[in-house]
């Protein structure tokens, strides 16, 4: 499915950043499956007006965590493979999420089960929007 | 094929005794998107001047295209794109006289192209040059130069006083221009939106001198802010390499900090923090930082804290 | 290139149209006048000087502003982006905006001319011959407009950082006007405009491809502008020169006239000013007769008056630019204005009520019907004053013509020794000089000859004093008849020393012609001591070169005298600047500021880290040049800041690529720590 690329200017996040999330977070949802075609560099480019290099990067990036794979002469596919990153490193980034997450909602003043149903509730929601089964996602 | 597109050589220029331009020396790459920044006053447009042949350096060279740029060929100058800052045109001429006139020199001319920016800017053939809007009249500038389909392409703040479609307009020209790889674009200006959408690499001036010059994420990456907090009243910072600007609160320090190492990491670690927190700086806080005066604030706060 | 010139033709389309239409207006106030009737002054259609000045200032001013419009707007701010930013050189920019740019003004100049001169020469229009060649006085004046076109665009151009020094390409081009309204010819002028367009062009065209820098120019475009500068500095210099003369000239206004009292005694008349002081004989002696302030205020009508003859004149005042090259008036009646015709060799007459010719005469009489060559003068006519234009003369014959009877008689013909050299009417005391019947003075190269009212001759006898020196040879006549005086002046072309010092000759003739006393009269030199030694610091302006060249011209031609003052005596503002007792003192200034510019020039130049080679240039042409020549190196040269080295601490100029001292690079700007560098 065609999918609808938005960059901001003026936020902390670097364009290829902001490109890179939006295509891993279209994979993580099921937007894009394995072996969907993913923009031209220059057709993204122009569709969100950025410098080519940078969408070239973005998907060099993209390409080098595994989450997709250039096909020579034909252009980006979602790859096969999703799972990029070392335990480590996928610790230490749910790590840094949830540290921000709870930071901010101890400071909005909810309690500790309150945080909990939350994420759970945020959980389940999306999963049944993106229409995965529970336990499906990482083992 | 990667030769230089733009090389510069101890570029100097005075204007009396200011030396406006201080021994420049940078080397712009072909096909890549040169964002050129610097406050106002800082030396682009005199540099830029003297890479087209139109000033006389005082000491120091360039060359473009392979070229020297005091002795720029019709040849060479023929696959230069020039926009003057204030967008320059005869105000006497029509919108298509002015077209008539620029065609006259130019083998290579983008009728399309030039109707399309027309188009888009809703520019009437038979308007008055000086009767056009400063947004219009920009807009004719860029078909002008576009339409030659210039390998070389310099911009001299070309966003200036447009509005935000116009200059929206401008960064999908200029992208549509990096469609030929071998397109090289220089261009000035203060719209930091727009330098990062198209710019891969940057310059930064500062009072005619080079204080920056890498790719646009390199700059971002090392302009760093780190958030102190602390229990009590923060002590007196001792030296920090590389700080550029502090902001203070009641138990709080916020540092912007360029190039942090591990000495940084660790003067400021020393300082006996309850926590750093690492914060993400947008592209013009970063450069605000940079190109700001040194210390603890703006001086509009100094004068109302020394005030109360 | 076509591009831009239709660009520059539309840009200033309108502003040539305009001024061709003030200039047609203007025209038409200098040149109606003279069409809707004579009234007693010359006509002189294209030659009149009010046309000649119009021409003259509005192609000069007209072609000065739309340079310095061409190149100005194109210059301020980055404008000049959009024009220099061509796949073109800058040559065939500068070509294409001067062929526009000449295109619009040579149209605007030319038509205005182009229809007086239609106008002038239709029959019917004017009371007066006309002559193609008169409009080539225009002409010149249309072709100088383009030596100030350069000007303009050389002032539009050269980013000087004195302002006035941009001016100095303008004013560099009015040389080129004096030139062309002095020489004589006009192939003279063509020279002199094609020198100036060479000069001024050759130096616009240097600045405009450098876009108004001064070192990128090539060496012959940097020659071109600085001689430019020099001259219009040496212009300056010469105003500057002009004005303080004026305030320096101690206005004593005591001079001496002399006269001939009707009784035959030569008066000595004191003026301070315009009121006669006294009247005394030429030994100091008071004279009864002039006791009184009335009889002095009225000595006029109790001496003689005088006809003269200008020998030599024949060529005086008739170059190119003047209408007594082609005709001049010879004569008038009520009805009718009489021109020698130089050209047909005969006089012709012109109705004032037509404006067309009616009737014309010349050896053999007067006619109303064209007649054939052959009754022309056989030899061109001897210049006499318009007083006395009763008198024809050439080389060989002396006519009198009577315009009321039309007639016209040989008085004086078949002579073989001599040729003639002038002729004036001779006054009687008592008889009216205007009116017919009084008698007549021929000078020949040997001899004077007076005639009697008929005609008929009274005495031949020899020239009294060298007609090579003395130049104007005045007549009188007592009412008796009794006594003639002839009275010789220094001719005014000599030099001024000779001219000055030579004395005037009064010989009394009697009846018969014999010389019965002579007189000498005491020089017009005035003493210089009433002038102040320091009014010659004003040499310190003057520009060596010129007193060199002019020292040695006259040293070849006139011998050197510096006590009579004749090296500077005709020297461009010497002439009328310096007393000649201060020429020594003159020199000594001019020398010292010589070499005070030279040194400066030298010193400057090291100062600035110049190359010796350019140093001694530099200080040769300062040399030279004076303080010209300074001021036009302060004028040319974009002088760099300088700053101290970093290694040696000595200041040096910014513009070289190692300090002029210790030969170190210029360093980088240091590095703080804060640069982001990939």
């Amino acid at each position: 499915m065609l999918l609808e690329f938005h960059v901001s200017t003026g936020i902390p996040t670097p364009v290829f950043r902001q490109i890179v999330d939006q295509v891993r977070r279209a994979i993580a949802m099921g937007s894009w499956q394995a072996g969907d075609q993913l923009p031209s560099v220059r057709a993204l480019a122009e569709q969100v007006v950025v410098n080519p290099n940078t969408v070239a990067k973005a998907y060099g990036e993209l390409v080098r965590d595994g989450l997709i794979e250039a096909r020579q002469g034909r252009g980006y596919f979602v790859a096969d493979r999703r799972q990029v990153y070392s335990d480590a490193e996928r610790k230490r980034r749910l790590d840094q999420i949830l540290w921000s997450l709870v930071s901010e909602a101890l400071v909005l003043n909810f309690t500790d089960d309150e945080i909990i149903d939350a994420l759970r509730r945020a959980l389940s929601g999306f999963r049944s929007a993106s229409g995965h089964e529970e336990g499906d996602s990482h083992e | 094929m990667n030769e230089p597109v733009i090389e510069m050589c101890n570029l100097t220029r005075y204007f009396g005794r200011k030396c406006a331009v201080n021994n420049v020396n940078l080397t712009i790459p072909r096909g890549s998107v040169f964002g050129f920044l610097g406050r106002n006053g800082s030396g682009k447009t005199t540099t830029i001047r003297m890479l087209l042949g139109l000033l006389e350096p005082t000491r120091g060279s360039a060359r473009v295209l392979g070229c020297d740029s005091r002795d720029l060929s019709p040849a060479i100058r023929a696959r230069i794109g020039y926009l003057a800052e204030g967008h320059k045109l005869y105000g006497w001429m029509r919108v298509r006289e002015a077209e008539r006139f620029q065609s006259a020199f130019h083998t290579r001319w983008n009728r399309t192209l030039f109707a399309n920016i027309l188009d888009y800017f809703r520019l009437a053939r038979d308007a008055h040059v000086r009767t056009l809007s400063r947004g219009e009249r920009a807009g004719l500038c860029l078909a002008l130069t576009l339409a030659t389909e210039p390998e070389l392409l310099i911009l001299d703040d070309p966003a200036l006083g447009l509005d935000p479609v116009a200059r929206r307009a401008l960064v999908e020209s200029m992208i549509y221009v990096t469609r030929e790889s071998d397109r090289t674009i220089l261009f000035s200006s203060h719209m930091l939106s727009d330098v990062e959408r198209v710019a891969d690499r940057i310059a930064i001036l500062d009072r005619g001198r080079v204080r920056a010059y890498c790719r646009l994420d390199t700059f971002r990456d090392r302009v760093r802010r780190f958030v102190l907090r602390f229990a009590t009243a923060p002590p007196e910072l001792p030296d920090i390499p590389g700080l550029l600007h502090t902001v203070r609160s009641d138990n709080e320090v916020s540092l912007t900090v360029v190039n942090p190492d591990e000495r940084t990491e660790r003067v400021i670690g020393d300082l006996g923090a309850d926590g750093v927190e690492r914060v993400s700086i947008d592209l013009e806080d970063a450069f605000i930082s940079y190109l700001g005066e040194r210390g603890d604030r703006g001086f509009f706060l100094q004068e109302a804290g020394g005030a109360s | 290139m076509i591009a831009i010139i239709f660009k520059e033709i539309r840009e200033h389309f309108k502003w040539a149209v305009l001024w061709m239409l003030g200039v047609m207006l203007a025209m038409a106030f200098v040149l109606v006048p003279e069409s809707i009737g004579w009234s007693g002054s010359r006509i002189q259609t294209l030659c009149s000087e009010n046309l000649q000045l119009l021409m003259s200032f509005g192609s000069a001013i007209g072609a000065a502003l739309l340079g310095m419009l061409q190149s100005i707007t194109e210059v301020r701010r980055d404008q000049c982006a959009f024009l220099f930013h061509r796949p073109l050189t800058r040559t065939r920019i500068f070509a294409s905006k001067v062929v526009g740019g000449l295109t619009l003004y040579l149209t605007a100049m030319s038509i205005p001319l182009l229809l007086a001169t239609l106008w002038a020469r239709t029959p019917g229009q004017f009371a007066a011959p006309f002559d193609l060649r008169m409009s080539l006085a225009g002409v010149a004046d249309i072709l100088t407009g383009i030596v100030f076109y350069f000007g303009g665009i050389l002032a539009g151009m050269r980013s000087a950082r004195w302002y006035g020094s941009r001016a100095l390409g303008v004013v560099a081009a009015i040389p080129c006007s004096m030139a062309v309204w002095a020489v004589p010819e006009f192939w003279h002028a063509l020279i002199v405009i094609g020198v100036f367009i060479a000069t001024l062009g050759f130096a616009a065209w240097g600045s405009f491809t450098s876009l108004g820098a001064y070192e990128p120019q090539s060496r012959s475009a940097r020659f071109a502008l600085g001689l430019s500068v020099l001259v219009g500095l040496t212009v300056i210099g010469g105003a500057v020169a002009g004005i303080t003369n004026v305030v320096n000239t101690p206005r004593d206004g005591q001079w001496v006239a002399h006269a001939v009292d009707e009784d035959g005694t030569v008066i000595c008349i004191a003026y301070d000013r315009y009121s006669v002081l006294s009247i005394t004989d030429l030994n100091g002696g008071a004279i009864e007769k002039y006791a009184t302030p009335k009889s002095r205020e009225n000595y006029r009508r109790t001496t003689l008056s005088f006809g003269f003859i200008r020998l030599g004149s024949r060529n005086r005042w008739s170059g190119y630019r003047s209408d007594t090259r082609f005709y001049s008036q010879h004569g008038a009646l009520e009805d009718t204005v009489w021109y020698y015709v130089n050209a047909a060799r005969r006089v012709q007459g012109y109705s004032v009520k037509t404006n067309r010719r009616v009737a014309s005469f010349g050896p053999d009489g007067f006619t109303s019907t064209p007649v054939a060559a052959s009754a022309s003068f056989a030899e061109p006519r001897v210049r006499t004053s318009y007083s006395d234009c009763r008198l024809l003369v050439s080389p060989s014959t002396a006519y009198r013509v009577n315009y009321r009877s039309r007639t016209i008689k040989p008085i004086l013909t078949g002579i073989e020794d001599s040729v003639i050299t002038g002729a004036c009417m001779v006054p009687r005391k008592g008889g009216a000089k205007t009116a017919d019947g009084i008698g007549a003075a021929v000078s020949t190269s040997e001899r004077i000859e007076l005639f009697a009212e008929d005609g008929s001759p009274i005495f031949r006898t020899p020239l009294h004093c060298d007609p090579a020196k003395y130049g104007v040879i005045e007549f009188a006549t007592t009412a008796e008849e009794d006594r003639h005086f002839v009275w010789y002046n220094p001719a005014p072309d000599l030099p001024r020393g000779e001219r000055m010092t030579l004395p005037g000759v009064i010989v009394e003739l009697s009846a018969d012609g014999t010389e019965v006393r002579r007189h000498e009269l005491p020089s017009q030199l005035k003493p210089a001591g009433d002038i102040p030694w320091h009014v010659s610091l004003i040499a310190i302006i003057e520009p060596p070169y010129l007193v060199a060249f002019a020292g040695v011209y006259f040293f070849l031609t006139s011998g050197l005298d510096l006590s009579a003052g004749d090296v500077s005596a005709n020297i461009l503002l010497l002439r009328i600047l310096i007393p000649n007792s201060f020429a020594v003192l003159c020199g000594v200034v001019i020398l010292v500021t010589s070499v005070c510019c030279a040194l400066a020039a030298g010193v400057i130049g090291g100062r600035y880290g110049f190359a010796r080679d350019l140093r001694r240039r530099w200080a040769i042409i300062c040399f030279f040049t004076g303080l010209g020549g300074l001021l036009t190196m302060w004028a040319l040269i974009d002088w760099p800041a300088r700053e101290a080295c970093a290694s040696c601490r000595k200041k040096t100029a910014v513009d070289r690529d190692r300090c002029q001292h210790c030969d170190a690079e210029f360093p980088s700007p240091t590095l703080d720590g804060t640069e982001v560098f990939d």
